[in-house]
């Protein structure tokens, strides 16, 4: 496995695997960034259930639109303009759970307590990898992302101990994102994945991560009095 | 349509990421105060709108 850690400067020397996977991932990391406050800024900004919810979602967007940011400058550093990203519509997006619309408050509580833990993981892919401008960025993303898998977490246990309808609806929504959630780690038995891992980019194969993210999801929602979703039901990648 | 340097998109984006920052802190701090929040509100909405119609892009 690869083990060198890559600046800037060198990626015009680098294999053109490796210049290919890392513009890849890149593109992809800064369009979910992006992505996330499109799905919910337009509709919860103004319609979250109280005030502090609000402010809730206006941080949270923000601290998104950073994390675009500084993916956006990382991808500049070797020549790639993510800047259009800003002008795609949802339907544009690289990943199917970001080519709708966040509508209603328990699928924005839902959202951050199950994908933006999957924002996690990805994040952790890159601590330690190869591209140190990449590795650089991650702490601080990962500990805004933290945060806002706390505030979904918080979000769905009010719902989850809410009226028999608040319960109803945040279990409807746990089952819409957790099936989509699992797809968003991709193909099982992935050739790109074990690409990723050879240039030391990634460390996890998809089939690892999704493993590890049931593991430690299936008990938080069971935590909160809910039901795990079957894990094969309204799934398009295995 | 004209495109900003990246130099110059990064620095508005994050003028904007602050202010909105910095509004939700004011706002959490007042927000017993209805008409603060409210007002708090409408300035971090206006910051984000010009994130998300992709306006942050235009001279």
């Amino acid at each position: 496995m690869f083990t060198d850690k890559i600046e800037a400067k060198d990626f015009a020397k680098m294999d053109p695997e490796y210049q290919d996977l890392l513009t890849r991932v890149l593109t992809i990391q800064a369009d979910c960034e992006i992505g996330g406050p499109h799905l919910y800024v337009d509709k919860l900004l103004p319609g979250a259930p109280d005030a502090t919810k609000r402010l809730v979602v206006a941080r949270t967007a923000a601290e998104e639109v950073d994390h675009f940011r500084k993916v956006m400058d990382v991808a500049a550093g070797i020549g790639l303009d993510l800047t259009d990203l800003l002008r795609h519509s949802n339907q544009q997006r690289y990943v199917d759970a970001f080519r709708g619309e966040i509508a209603t408050w328990e699928d924005y509580a839902v959202f951050g307590f199950l994908i933006d833990r999957i924002g996690r993981y990805q994040m952790e892919e890159f601590e330690g990898g190869s591209y140190a401008p990449l590795d650089a960025i991650c702490p601080g993303i990962l500990s805004e992302e933290l945060g806002h898998i706390e505030n979904g977490r918080q979000f769905t246990a009010e719902l989850a101990n809410g009226t028999e309808d608040d319960r109803r609806r945040v279990q409807a929504a746990v089952d819409r994102w957790y099936a989509k959630g699992l797809d968003m780690f991709g193909h099982s038995g992935s050739r790109r994945a074990e690409q990723y891992i050879e240039w030391g980019l990634k460390h996890r194969t998809h089939e690892e991560a999704r493993a590890e993210y049931i593991a430690e999801v299936n008990p938080l929602i069971e935590e909160l009095g809910l039901q795990v979703p079957d894990p094969n039901a309204n799934r398009k990648f295995f | 349509m004209p495109t900003k340097t990246i130099a110059t998109l990064d620095q508005e984006l994050n003028e904007i990421i602050q202010a909105v920052e910095q509004a939700t802190n004011y706002g959490m701090a007042h927000r017993q105060e209805p008409q603060v929040t409210e007002r708090t509100l409408a300035d971090c909405e206006e910051l984000l709108r010009h994130v998300m119609d992709a306006s942050v892009l235009e001279d």
